[in-house]
């Protein structure tokens, strides 16, 4: 790839939740969120990092259980330490990673990769929990049995890196050999294969034996990748020879490897004899348990809703008044006239209402962060199991869901950890249902508005936690409604069986916790700084021109008769400058109403108008359809939030929609139109990045076009729906 | 309605006397060792987890799905892959 070749290149390798994100970041400096759920680390990623007088790049490859490669996480590991992945040059050398409080399990993949005919060090982390397990390890012992050298370390505390990078930058090991045997009888059929693949060139030479026996001895392999034909049936007639013996050869892998682990493990690992009730044992007797593990659940997520609304408040006051005196010196500095229209009113107004809901923001990662950083996904998982299975899914596909609460494109991503391919593709065509960050704009001004903090449900809990709540619920609902409906039609496809690992409880890395939270703030603050602002100037600009239009009154003449009733002494100062103000909102608003973006705004009127939508609520509704979060900017540019000198920030946009009429005098807004709203956002696919990481992930543009084609008729029917069935029942306009 | 109410609800199964011992039939808290693993779907993965002939299992919740402790990893499965493990209970 026109790389240094005098670079040494490493793969790091190991199982989920054994730390191999955490080393990585502590080797190269990289920044990476580090989650506690299986199958948090879903891209590739490359970094570099000193190795004595030169420098390595090593490769941050997906957590995997094993290299049989049956999800698309197992794949990509094991095509890239096969030197098999596109774009990738193929590791010089391995760097495994294991759990030493739990090596016999994480040994199996390592006795795989020691097998790739490549040098290998072993890093053994989390020393410091296999010291209060009461575990003694003898690693010299060990580094004996496996044959690479093995290096004790503390990841998350920096410890044994310095001997690791030693090690790292000394002479490669020699590439380990295997020391476990199959029963002869398989031996013999491996070794012919592995004759076999060598001859074909096929895998190379030391590769070629553990090549045989992942193709031989496991069905997962059979198709992936196509082997030659001629391979195809020696892997056949291989097999049949077996079970023509009575051998049952897909056990034979799991056996004979365990078995060897077993014994060193047997003769390296010293532990208390005796069974010891763990914490993570004690927590998830309650967490998993059949009735308080889902109670504890809902009640997490509605604190967690009541605390953003509850939280949030202060801040954002502060980032409005913030905006304001900005707002207030642009045009003390600027003489008056479009540009400084533009800075206060397009600029300030538009991009500045979206960033006032940053609070919220930092707040929903900080418990995201939290839930994922403690290992509680993996049980929410657990927990949401019966329900997925009764729509076709598993549980497992819960936990890309729930990252999507943050935000659908990491949550796609996190679908490569599913097996089954339907599943994946469900879980990928519901994932955008679930409320994103982006939304908790759209949410809060809404709530904010119709819904007051201080209105309580059964005297404790907050009307406005209880309809984001909803919000949120509603995202899951819908999204397990059309997960089985597509399982139903389009994607049919039997249940596949949940098997996951609840990793134990840990007490979250406030560091890891406050990159996440810095990592979407800043990503939050760079979408307000670009396609939010360039949004913003260009509906600025739309809802300002053309400047000569035909209105209604002549307000400069209204404007000079109320002049001269001050100097006539007809009025007071203070009466007239309030009549001024109340004839430039008109003024202000009949342009707007007259200019480009009103007239495409009342060109759609009747179309959305059945969902209680008038022309500002539908041009912002288009609007959003590059980002969601610019749907506020939009509404704070169309009712003219820069001019207002009464109220503040995302105060002054709440009194906008509140105090807007129809000209028969019916308000705008109202609670139920705004949860009209909110329902149009849940179930609206209003996200380009999402639709182009779902074209990436399903190889081109048919599921992205249905997603984006099924999202935009259920929002409209559900917004229909809540409107009209909302007036039915007498809930208002 | 009733199946996705049931959905949150304690399931139960009772075991026939005739019934070999499934990893679905033991009880929380309680010890087992893997005689057997039938064809079902995701015995490949269960036996790279750990979850073996002759490895030692221990139940820590019995619902649906279960969570069981393999070589002192956690693990969640469904029943109805748990009761393709065939058991013999330890004291």
């Amino acid at each position: 790839m026109g790389e240094d070749q005098s670079l040494r290149r490493l793969a790091l390798v190991g199982n989920p939740n054994c730390g191999k994100t955490t080393l990585f970041n502590a080797l190269t400096g990289l920044r990476q969120k580090v989650g506690n759920y299986p199958g948090v680390t879903v891209e590739k990623k490359e970094g570099r990092f000193a190795v004595g007088a030169t420098e390595a790049v090593v490769i941050d490859l997906p957590g995997v259980y094993s290299l049989s490669a049956r999800s698309l996480d197992e794949r990509i590991t094991r095509d890239v330490v096969l030197g098999r992945q596109a774009g990738t040059d193929p590791p010089e050398a391995i760097l495994a990673i294991a759990d030493a409080s739990n090596l016999e399990r994480n040994l199996y993949l390592v006795t795989q990769v020691l097998e790739l005919g490549r040098p290998v060090w072993l890093a053994l982390n989390m020393m410091d929990v296999a010291d209060a397990k009461g575990l003694t390890l003898d690693l010299e012992r060990l580094s004996q049995a496996l044959g690479v050298p093995v290096l004790p370390i503390v990841a998350s505390k920096g410890a044994g890196l310095a001997a690791l990078r030693r090690q790292l930058a000394a002479p490669l090991p020699p590439a380990p050999i295997r020391r476990w045997r199959l029963p002869q009888v398989i031996e013999t059929e491996v070794a012919a294969l592995a004759q076999r693949l060598r001859a074909s060139r096929w895998a190379d030479g030391a590769a070629a034996e553990g090549e045989a026996i992942r193709l031989l001895l496991n069905d997962a392999a059979e198709d992936d990748p196509p082997q030659p034909p001629d391979i195809q049936i020696a892997i056949k007639t291989a097999r049949e020879r077996l079970e023509a013996l009575g051998i049952e050869w897909w056990a034979a892998e799991a056996e004979g490897r365990y078995g060897w682990i077993q014994t060193i493990c047997q003769s390296v690992i010293r532990q208390p004899e005796q069974f010891q009730r763990t914490t993570s044992d004690r927590i998830d007797a309650v967490v998993t348990h059949r009735l308080w593990g889902p109670l504890l659940f809902a009640g997490l997520m509605l604190f967690i809703f009541q605390s953003i609304f509850a939280w949030a408040q202060a801040p954002m006051d502060a980032i409005g008044w913030i905006i304001d005196q900005l707002s207030a010196a642009t045009r003390r500095a600027l003489p008056s006239g479009a540009l400084s229209d533009l800075m206060a009113d397009g600029v300030l107004a538009g991009a500045g209402a979206v960033i006032a809901f940053l609070p919220q923001i930092l707040i929903l990662t900080f418990f995201i962060a939290l839930l994922e950083d403690t290992g509680y996904m993996a049980r929410a998982a657990f927990i949401m199991d019966r329900l997925m299975r009764r729509v076709g899914l598993s549980g497992k596909s819960f936990i890309p869901l729930l990252s999507s609460f943050a935000c659908a494109i990491p949550g796609i991503t996190a679908t490569r950890t599913i097996e089954n391919a339907k599943d994946r593709l469900v879980t990928i065509l519901i994932a955008p249902l679930m409320s994103c960050s982006a939304r908790l704009p759209v949410y809060a001004l809404m709530i904010g508005a119709f819904f007051p903090p201080n209105q309580r449900l059964w005297g404790f809990l907050s009307t406005a936690g209880a309809m984001l709540f909803a919000m949120y619920a509603l995202g899951i609902v819908a999204a397990i409604a059309v997960g089985w409906l597509f399982k139903k039609t389009l994607i049919r496809g039997a249940s596949p069986p949940l098997i996951m690992e609840l990793p134990p409880y840990r007490v979250p890395s406030p560091r890891a916790v406050l990159l996440t939270m810095l990592s979407a703030g800043g990503q939050f603050l760079y979408r307000a700084g670009t396609i939010i602002l360039a949004i913003s100037i260009v509906l600025w600009f739309l809802a300002t021109y053309p400047r000569q239009v035909a209105l209604s009154r002549d307000y400069a003449a209204e404007r000079s008769a109320i002049a001269e009733t001050v100097q006539r002494g007809q009025a007071t100062e203070d009466a007239a400058a309030a009549q001024l103000r109340t004839l430039e909102r008109l003024e202000k608003a009949e342009r707007r109403e007259k200019s480009f973006i009103g007239q495409a705004g009342k060109l759609i009127e009747p179309l959305i108008a059945p969902l209680g939508f008038n022309w500002k609520i539908g041009v912002g509704v288009i609007s959003a359809f590059a980002a969601r979060e610019v749907f506020v900017g939009t509404l704070a540019i169309i009712y003219g939030v820069g001019d207002d000198e009464e109220a503040s920030g995302g105060r002054a946009l709440q009194a906008a929609l509140q105090a807007d009429r129809y000209p028969n005098g019916q308000p705008v807004f109202s609670p139920l139109v705004a949860v009209s709203v909110m329902v149009f956002f849940v179930l609206a696919m209003q996200c380009m990045s999402t639709l182009a990481v779902v074209r990436r992930e399903t190889n081109g543009w048919r599921w992205p076009a249905a997603m984006l084609a099924y999202m935009t008729v259920l929002a409209y029917v559900g917004s229909l729906l809540v409107y009209q069935g909302g007036r039915w029942l007498g809930f208002g306009n | 309605m009733k199946r996705w109410l049931a959905a949150f609800l304690p399931s139960a199964s009772p075991v026939a006397a005739d019934h070999p011992l499934t990893l679905a039939d033991v009880a929380a808290g309680h010890r087992a060792r893997v005689c057997r693993l039938l064809d079902v779907v995701g015995a490949e993965t269960l036996r790279e987890r750990g979850l073996r002939e002759t490895a030692e299992v221990r139940v820590i919740a019995d619902g649906d799905p279960l969570v069981c402790s393999v070589l002192g990893v956690r693990m969640t499965l469904n029943r109805q892959t748990a009761r393709g493990v065939l058991v013999e209970r330890l004291s």
